[in-house]
């Protein structure tokens, strides 16, 4: 399972604030403590001087790559060429603009990407409408030469509609079933409600055997150990190593 | 008559509250199911020649309970979510006799701004307006700035909804105030969404809503 962390995101408000008064102290922290669980540390920022600034700080620290989360082209431009190592990019889309804006940048510097099961008239309401706008952004990064896409299916909160849950858990039931690479944000789904960890602990284990990658919390103690527990009891951990580091007396 | 009349009010009123659009739905406790919703009871109070307006107002206090229950905790979203729905289905049966009275509602002009397409907040407040007794026109996401002026004006809507969720979006709010004012109207512009702050709307000439009975409580004020 690839994660990504999610921790250093200007709409977080203790993190915007930081990044205002270039704090570099507090955005290194929040990124060493994502070294040990991370593949990727998600960078967002609304500004591109924001954005350049959070590579610099983070990058050089190592251990993890970046995941670069925008939607400007401009920011992205500038943020690929900033970053040294591998990146993946977060996010294109079933947009016909960002497809076009993205995916010449994404090809250039031989980056993943994350893909969202929408376009531009919005988060389609079925599963299979999502799968089909999937599929179609599939196609396109075939025909580009793109191949290491990873298909986010869209995670809307159960407050507004008790049905959310399952209709992401039926596009990723799709997108499986047509051989697609996976993930999602874990936290949307538990919006408005009390005990949100339990909501996403719920929905993570139910949604984990079509997951590649996730993206998440990863100082939730609770769901990392809910997660190293997914994958020993579906068969993705052999000799159950990954379950056991935790718990080895040395 | 009149009793009944008042009691059917009550009930309204309760299953409002309740969250209970028809007689299918569960209570809090998982009961009540079979008794009339909101849908079946508005259906009823009608027939019986209870006036729409009464029905409106009794619908505009149980929703202004649901907001107070809402603040203190008692309920959540999906609470809310329910008595919204509830109401949208019990305006879509009084809909009818409003117009054939010469009752008209007020119009609420709702959109996601241009760039924009995030819609949660916006349909929650669509929903709760919708519930409150207003005509509510629900533009969708991205919309350019000309569309809602143009439907401000085709409608004669004295309420507009904004909503944006980045702050680069939310720039476009300022633009439909401009053209708004440019035009001549004077529509009161109502503004939302996690980028906004009372500072942007101040400065744009709009009122912030922190949240849905935020803006239910701004279009009362009127």
């Amino acid at each position: 399972m690839i994660l990504i962390g999610d921790r250093i995101n200007s709409r977080i408000r203790n993190v915007k604030r930081a990044i205002k008064r270039r704090d570099e102290g507090y955005i290194r922290d929040l990124a060493v403590k994502q070294v040990n669980t991370c593949v990727f540390v998600d960078l967002f920022a609304e500004e591109k001087s924001d954005m350049l600034w959070l590579i610099e700080i983070v990058e050089p620290i190592g251990g993890f790559k970046l995941c670069i989360d925008t939607a400007d082209v401009d920011i992205l431009d500038s943020a690929l060429s900033a970053c040294r190592g591998e990146v993946m990019v977060n996010s294109i889309s079933g947009e016909e603009k960002r497809l076009s804006e993205f995916i010449p940048l994404i090809k250039e510097y031989n980056a993943s990407c994350i893909a969202l099961c929408m376009d531009e008239r919005g988060i389609p309401a079925t599963a299979e409408e999502r799968a089909e706008v999937g599929s179609k952004v599939l196609e396109r990064c075939g025909e580009e030469g793109i191949e290491e896409v990873y298909f986010d299916p869209l995670v809307l909160p159960i407050s507004i509609n008790d049905k959310n849950g399952l209709t992401t858990l039926k596009t990723l039931e799709i997108l499986k079933r047509m051989d697609m690479k996976t993930t999602m944000g874990l936290t949307n789904i538990s919006y408005g409600l009390p005990s949100p960890s339990n909501i996403e602990n719920a929905f993570l284990a139910l949604s984990f055997r079509y997951l590649d990658s996730v993206i998440l919390n990863p100082w939730d103690e609770g769901i990392i150990e809910l997660l190293r527990a997914c994958e020993a009891v579906s068969g993705r951990d052999k000799f159950c190593r990954n379950y056991l580091s935790a718990y080895r007396r040395v | 008559m009149v009793k009944i009349s008042n009691e059917l009010i009550e009930q309204i009123n309760e299953n409002v509250i309740k969250g209970r659009r028809h007689k299918e739905d569960e209570d809090f406790e998982g009961g009540s199911v079979g008794e009339p919703g909101v849908e079946e009871l508005v259906e009823e109070a009608l027939k019986g020649g209870v006036k729409p307006k009464e029905i409106i107002g009794c619908i505009n206090e149980a929703m202004e309970v649901v907001g107070k229950k809402y603040e203190t905790g008692e309920f959540f979203i999906p609470d809310m979510m329910a008595s919204a729905e509830a109401v949208s289905a019990g305006m879509d049966v009084l809909e009818p006799y409003l117009s054939s009275t010469g009752e008209s509602m007020d119009k609420f002009v709702i959109a996601t701004v241009e760039g924009d397409l995030h819609d949660i907040g916006k349909n929650i407040v669509a929903l709760l307006l919708k519930g409150a007794g207003f005509n509510v026109i629900d533009l969708g996401t991205n919309v350019p700035a000309d569309k809602i002026v143009e439907t401000v004006r085709a409608e004669d809507a004295k309420l507009v909804g904004l909503s944006a969720l980045l702050t680069t979006t939310m720039r476009r709010m300022g633009e439909v105030v401009e053209k708004l004012r440019a035009e001549g109207i004077d529509a009161k512009v109502l503004v939302g969404g996690a980028a906004v702050s009372v500072s942007y709307a101040a400065e744009i000439g709009a009122i912030y809503c922190k949240d849905a009975f935020g803006a239910l409580e701004a279009v009362k004020n009127d």
